[in-house]
């Protein structure tokens, strides 16, 4: 009895350790096959590959689309892929350095314009792909470092002030033609038609990201129709010698913003809504404008009737002359960069993942996804198919006429976190009547200047 | 079982707590000396290349105004909800060992929000204040609930507040419960049989034996309130315009979303010299408090 008792007391004690290494182990398995798929990613497509890779989506309103992307490409070429998304509410930045960090680093990670520097050195060289030819003008720009292409151009996107050309034409009883919007005082008078109705004109997207990383801009970008001035005036206010108080276009910018404020849809509690809801507002007839860019389309499908599809992009009109740099013309540029990372995925990887992107603007299914399922306006030329949804037929038309403003990509990683933030506290203040331009314009200063 | 020498002593000591204090050491000391050396960089937290640079990030610390303002914040924070949370965890362990039928269900009951997790709580909470409480207060016409607690700065706190007093009452409650189930029954037999009421019963007799179980609550729940990050993140993502960023999500947003990653495990580093000296010296106090049974 005795030596039964040593016996199981022993087991128990290997039993105890075998639990301690079945975590090491199952790592060590998962990781061989990426190995040993050697030389398998070139076989004949639909023969069901080895190699798995990641992609890191950063765009939650493509997500499903992504996903059903992924399963084509799957069905087409065997390779598996896995979209992991961003958590909502933070830049792609975070997640893909947490990741790097974490040694899980995704095949292809999607991120934002001014991102693509910092992983210069992680990333794959892509000039020699098939797409570089097919880009359209200046599209690789962003992408690009050292005249290497870095980054394949997920889409280009345009923002300004969506309207619902119907609800317009009902609140003010006439047809309603945008370009009869030229000036601040043509702005005010369209606002006090369409209240006089009892709809709200505008509502503000109250969402930092909104208010930081797009609104805001306009104060940059409409600076000049000159890249380098605006470089140059971003780079003064790092150095801290620029009074916003005295430029013009701040303080034009603050006046149209305090008209939006005025007119906001449920202003009485301007922070209380999420994203997502804002679109039902437009295609419900609460609301007749909505600051934000062709990327939300998706989110006005599922509340859109069938037959409301018109919908306009217009600029944002900052002060009264007609001719300014800005008002007629809205922002637009490519959004979002595709890498591929070299350092943390296995050489098989990184073709399957070449191949992935490659796939996506060659082949008549991924192409189909691009334009149709996530309704993202193409950076490549020689696409069989465009996308049919009035933001995107809008964009097209002022990318065709020319009246485009470019992005501005060298913003720093938190602008958008930490102006996002000043501007709500100013239209929480403003709402209730106690905004003052001198403060804001202090607190955006000493931000740049700590930068 | 005495082992003779020194040699003996060690190994025992190691066979029992090795496959432990190499876990700690691997999760734990080896990150932190590394957090340590990076807090003399200016690593951005992805590129390959970063240079030392010293004491600058500090020094830069203290130079942070923000972080001085999360980490008040915060302490106001932690003082409100620790008070919060011992003063309703008693009550609620008191009422639960009294002797009322189904006490145990209801201690289960009390203890179920502590196991959902900080994520789920604070998107729960931020259902209930901004869309319940303002449809309750319109309909009742109560101007204390009409707009969502959590767009305004001082609301948003006190609404923070009470997820967290929420979340951790049931926890410490457990604990005071079983503080309370060890006192000798015959102390209080004896002392209602000299005819005292039951206000001098719980003054003089419970309240000196449950100080243990008041040491414990009261440094688990410093502990966890001085680090709140996932209530803080999932309610309202720092508050209006940031309004309600604890020191915690300041130093995340530091390290990852601003790409300072040398500022932000210095003063990490300072709130962990902060906290270990505030719970220490909690630790002190209370220790003088204690009565033997």
């Amino acid at each position: 009895m005795k030596n039964m008792k040593k016996w199981m007391s022993l087991v128990l004690i290997v039993a105890l350790f075998a639990t301690l290494l079945a975590g090491c182990a199952s790592q060590a398995t998962t990781a061989a096959p990426a190995e040993t798929a050697a030389g398998e990613t070139t076989a004949a497509p639909a023969a069901k590959s080895d190699v798995k890779i990641t992609f890191l989506n950063s765009k939650g309103e493509i997500t499903a689309q992504l996903e059903e992307a992924a399963k084509a490409f799957t069905a087409e070429t065997g390779i598996e892929m896995e979209i992991i998304p961003c958590p909502a509410g933070t830049s792609p930045f975070e997640t893909a350095s947490a990741m790097y960090s974490s040694g899980s680093a995704p095949s292809i990670l999607m991120v934002d314009p001014n991102d693509v520097p910092k992983f210069t050195d992680k990333v794959l060289d892509l000039s020699q792909e098939n797409w570089v030819s097919l880009a359209m003008p200046g599209a690789l720009d962003a992408g690009s470092v050292d005249g290497k292409v870095l980054a394949m151009p997920l889409t280009v996107e345009g923002y300004g002030v969506i309207a619902n050309k119907k609800t317009i034409e009902t609140a003010s009883g006439a047809a309603f033609d945008p370009s009869t919007v030229k000036t601040y005082s043509d702005l005010e008078t369209l606002y006090g038609k369409i209240s006089a109705a009892g709809v709200a004109p505008v509502k503000i997207c109250q969402e930092n990201w909104s208010l930081g990383a797009h609104l805001f801009s306009q104060v940059y970008i409409n600076q000049s129709s000159d890249p380098a001035a605006v470089q140059k005036f971003v780079d003064d206010l790092k150095a801290g010698s620029v009074k916003l108080m005295d430029n013009k276009v701040f303080v034009d910018f603050m006046k149209t913003f305090d008209l939006m404020i005025a007119n906001n849809y449920g202003k009485a509690d301007p922070l209380n809504f999420r994203y997502e809801e804002e679109p039902l507002l437009l295609t419900s007839g609460q609301a007749a404008m909505w600051y934000q860019g062709n990327w939300t389309w998706p989110n006005f499908v599922d509340s859109a009737a069938a037959d409301d599809m018109d919908y306009v992009f217009l600029p944002l009109v900052l002060g009264d002359d007609a001719n300014a740099y800005g008002n007629s013309q809205i922002i637009a540029g490519v959004s979002k960069e595709m890498m591929i990372d070299k350092e943390q995925n296995s050489p098989e990887q990184q073709e399957a993942a070449k191949q992935f992107l490659n796939w996506l603007v060659t082949s008549d299914a991924g192409q189909k996804a691009i334009a149709v399922d996530m309704k993202l306006i193409p950076a490549f030329t020689g696409f069989a198919y465009a996308p049919e949804d009035p933001l995107a037929r809008s964009i097209l038309t002022y990318l065709e006429a020319g009246n485009t403003m470019p992005t501005i990509a060298t913003l720093p990683a938190d602008h958008w976190e930490k102006i996002g933030g000043i501007l709500q506290k100013y239209l929480a203040e403003q709402s209730a009547g106690k905004g003052n331009h001198e403060t804001l314009a202090q607190e955006i200063e000493t931000y740049w200047k700590n930068t | 079982m005495y082992e003779k020498t020194l040699k003996d002593r060690v190994a025992t000591f190691l066979i029992f707590a090795a496959p432990t204090l190499f876990i700690f050491a691997t999760v734990m000391i080896a990150p932190l000396v590394f957090g340590i050396y990076l807090t003399m960089t200016d690593w951005d937290g992805l590129s390959n290349n970063l240079n030392f640079v010293g004491i600058q990030n500090y020094l830069g610390v203290f130079q942070d105004a923000e972080f001085w303002q999360s980490f008040f914040l915060t302490l106001r924070y932690v003082l409100v909800s620790v008070v919060l949370i011992n003063i309703v965890a008693f009550l609620i362990a008191y009422a639960l060992t009294s002797g009322i039928r189904g006490q145990n269900a209801m201690r289960a009951g009390f203890f179920t929000p502590n196991l959902l997790g900080g994520v789920i709580l604070g998107y729960l909470w931020s259902f209930v204040f901004s869309k319940v409480l303002p449809f309750v207060g319109a309909g009742l016409n109560w101007s204390l609930f009409k707009s969502n607690w959590l767009t305004d700065p001082d609301k948003a706190f006190w609404a923070l507040v009470i997820v967290t007093v929420w979340q951790y009452s049931g926890y410490m409650m457990i604990i005071y419960v079983a503080g309370m189930s060890n006192i000798p029954t015959d102390l209080l037999e004896a002392a209602s049989i000299d005819g005292c009421h039951a206000w001098h019963r719980t003054r003089y007799i419970v309240l000196p034996l449950i100080v243990p179980s008041f040491v414990v609550s009261t440094f688990l729940s410093l502990q966890r309130c001085f680090m709140i990050y996932d209530v803080n993140f999932a309610l309202n993502k720092g508050g209006p315009y940031n309004s309600t960023r604890m020191v915690a999500m300041h130093v995340y947003q530091k390290a990852f979303l601003s790409q300072k990653l040398g500022e932000g495990q210095a003063e990490a580093l300072f709130l962990f010299i902060m906290i270990a000296a505030v719970t220490g010296v909690q630790l002190y106090f209370s220790k003088k408090l204690e009565v033997e049974g």
